[in-house]
């Protein structure tokens, strides 16, 4: 049993990281679900083939632009983080952004690196957002518009981004004593993360959950 | 039982020996003649030929004895004429240099019937320019057989391609060449022969003449004032049409004309070059001299004395110090050996003769295999006093230089006691470390408050852009109102509108 719990001290970085992509990826696949089961209970009580665009745009929320700005930040941030995490120093993989030492070394290198990411995920969304209405259930832009959202969890959402920002400062960190190490700012790092991709997507998870009740 | 089987095997035995005495049915050769017991193989033309020939070269004593056997006497009758045999050259120009190539030929009519005629020995005799005798070219005859005349001129040539240019004389002039022939019985030379016309000949006569070598693209490196033991190196390229291996010399003369030094080389045409400190030109004495030079050479025929007439300048040989250079060495701003760091570099040198002079001092490092990449000069007054010339606060390594072993040089304009101009060490092993500011840092921190700004704002930017919150609503409900406008039975939207609403509900 020590050995166990030995083991999974040892590999906390790399359990960290299967969960932040079980989080992630369990949610989008509950994002579709949700979507799909309303829609066909909504054929069932119409006893008919309702129109998926229509049906999009019935199902369509607003929840304010205020919310909304701050969760498009957020999910850049919630990217640019990541990036950060796994990308600025040799973690999962060897390739790292210290292998462009010269930019790494430079005074704004950090600052480019992450605007870089930042606006690569921006075009994705963008891209994203430009697929046909029938397939806005892939649009990352649209995701909080199918979910009734409290107040509480926009605030919670919200301050996601702060929880990013420390993310991102932990691993810039161990980017600066790089070829040191820190495990504890990568695991700290690595939990904020975790944290934060659980809230942006916690809307999904609360309504698979009252689905199933 | 044994001896059953020993019988039958001995029966056998005498069986198979029977069979051997008998042998297998012959039937007789056409062309044998009989007689002669044992039976004789047919005598073939092809074969004897191959066995005499054979002979000639296993046994050439036995080939001796039959062809004395086999001589058959030269025909001799009234009517037999001598054949006419001559020099041939096709061409007017019989001056010829060298290397120039040339066909000796020599044609020979024979306008006796085939049976009367004689094989004819031709050698080839030359008389070389200065030389009172004739000599002979071919040690063993060239011949002519009595079957290899043209049928209807009679006439048969000879290449001599032993001789194919003068190139081996060590001397030109006029060059003779005749032939002496023998039909066996009678002996005479194509000069016997007179009152003949060209392109025949009973000698040739050739007018050999040479290619002096000629020098150009005198150049002397380095150019300027240099030290007696720098690399200086004579070039130049010598040419020769003829391609003969040449003796070349260098001379060299001191500021009074005379000659100090020389030195010869033989070359084939083509670049030379005499390199200073390989022949010992210069010593230590000739510092504050003034050099010239000149060339002469020769291709074993003729020769050129002197070239250029007016000898060349250089080397001019500068005074200069004798250093002692020790104690290179290297500090760094930190001892983590960082790549921002800045280092300190210090050599001493002190000159070993009385005088003063500037030396400069050139500092340079590299890492592992990489270029070594010049840092910084300075110069300095060397006397007898030691000076220690010092480089501070330096930068000379990049970010790329992480992790690898560094080694500084610096090189000096004057040569030191070991005969060399640079002295170099090995360093220290830069820090693998790569960004040189720490999270706490001003830079750093303007760095990610500045990212984690313009990030936060490509958010707002985007909602801004995409209006996906109060607007999109808007534009969904004015989708909706629109929508409601048709018919509900064939639409079914305000039913789905509240099922919408009761599932927003839950």
């Amino acid at each position: 049993m020590d050995r166990i719990v030995q083991f999974l001290i040892e590999n906390l970085f790399a359990e960290g990281t299967i969960a932040l992509v079980l989080v992630l990826t369990i949610a989008a696949a509950l994002h579709i679900n949700n979507i799909k089961n309303v829609y066909k209970l909504i054929g069932i009580l119409q006893k008919k083939t309702v129109d998926k665009s229509h049906f999009y745009k019935e199902m369509t929320v607003s929840q304010g632009s205020n919310f909304t700005a701050l969760a498009f930040a957020s999910w850049i941030m919630l990217f640019v983080a990541i990036a950060f995490l796994y990308l600025l120093v040799p973690t999962v993989h060897s390739v790292s952004f210290m292998d462009i030492a010269e930019l790494a070394s430079n005074p704004f290198g950090f600052a480019i690196f992450g605007i870089a990411v930042g606006l690569l995920a921006a075009v994705v969304i963008f891209f994203l957002d430009k697929l046909p209405s029938d397939m806005r259930v892939f649009k990352l832009t649209e995701l909080y518009s199918f979910y009734a959202i409290s107040k509480g969890t926009k605030k919670m959402i919200g301050l996601t981004l702060v929880a990013l920002y420390g993310s991102v400062a932990l691993s810039a960190y161990v980017g600066t004593i790089y070829p040191d190490r820190s495990m504890n700012a990568q695991l700290i790092s690595l939990a904020l993360l975790i944290v934060s991709a659980g809230i942006l997507v916690m809307p999904i998870y609360k309504e698979a959950w009252e689905a199933r009740r | 039982m044994n001896r059953k089987l020993i019988c039958i095997l001995v029966l056998f035995a005498f069986l198979l020996s029977i069979q051997d005495v008998i042998g297998p049915a012959s039937t007789p050769s056409p062309t044998s003649s009989g007689g002669g017991g044992g039976g004789s193989k047919p005598v073939d033309i092809d074969k004897l030929l191959k066995a005499v020939e054979d002979g000639k070269k296993s046994k050439p004593q036995v080939f001796e004895e039959l062809k004395t056997i086999l001589w058959k006497d030269p025909i001799t009758s009234e009517n037999y004429t001598l054949p006419t045999v001559l020099m041939y050259y096709y061409g007017n120009n019989t001056t010829i240099s060298r290397t120039e190539p040339v066909d000796i030929i020599t044609v020979a009519r024979n306008n006796n019937p085939l049976e009367m005629r004689r094989m004819l020995d031709l050698y080839l005799e030359v008389k070389d320019p200065g030389q009172s005798d004739y000599r002979r070219v071919n040690s063993w005859p060239e011949k002519i057989q009595t079957n290899e005349y043209s049928e209807k001129q009679n006439t048969t040539q000879r290449v001599w391609t032993m001789l194919p240019s003068f190139i081996y004389l060590k001397k030109v002039g006029e060059v003779k060449l005749r032939v002496n022939v023998s039909d066996g019985v009678n002996k005479w030379s194509t000069a016997s022969y007179s009152d003949v016309k060209p392109p025949y000949y009973s000698e040739l006569i050739f007018n050999v003449t040479n290619s002096l070598p000629n020098m150009n693209s005198f150049e002397l490196a380095p150019s300027g004032l240099v030290r007696y033991n720098d690399p200086i190196e004579y070039k130049s390229i010598i040419e020769d049409a003829d391609g003969d291996m040449l003796n070349v010399t260098l001379h060299i003369l001191d500021e009074n004309g005379n000659e100090v030094k020389n030195k010869s080389v033989n070359t084939k045409p083509g670049p030379v070059s005499f390199k200073a400190n390989e022949y010992g030109f210069f010593a230590e004495s000739d510092s504050g001299k003034n050099f010239t030079y000149y060339y002469s050479y020769d291709d074993g025929i003729g020769n050129v004395s002197k070239d250029p007439e007016v000898p060349l300048r250089g080397p001019s040989i500068k005074k200069g110090a004798k250093l002692s250079v020790d104690r290179l060495d290297f500090t760094g701003s930190s001892e983590n050996y960082y790549w921002w760091d800045k280092y300190g570099f210090s050599v001493r040198a002190k000159n070993l003769n009385p005088e003063e002079y500037e030396v400069s001092f050139t500092l340079s490092t590299r890492t592992e295999n990489g270029e070594w990449n010049t840092v910084e000069t300075k110069t300095e007054k060397i006397g007898s006093e030691p000076v220690v010339v010092r480089f501070n606060k330096t930068e000379p390594f990049r970010v790329t230089d992480v992790g690898k072993t560094f080694y500084y040089r610096v090189k000096y304009s004057e040569y030191d006691q070991t005969g060399k101009d640079s002295m170099d060490m090995k360093g220290a092993r830069i820090n693998r470390k790569i960004v040189p500011f720490s999270i706490h840092s001003g830079i750093m921190a303007l760095n990610i408050l500045s990212m984690l700004f313009i990030l936060t704002m490509i958010g707002f930017f985007m909602e801004r852009s995409l209006k996906k919150g109060v607007e999109a609503h808007e534009r969904s409900s004015n989708g909706t109102g629109e929508a409601r406008k048709e018919s509900p039975a064939r639409t079914g939207r305000s039913s789905m509108d509240s099922i919408a609403k009761m599932l927003r509900r839950r």
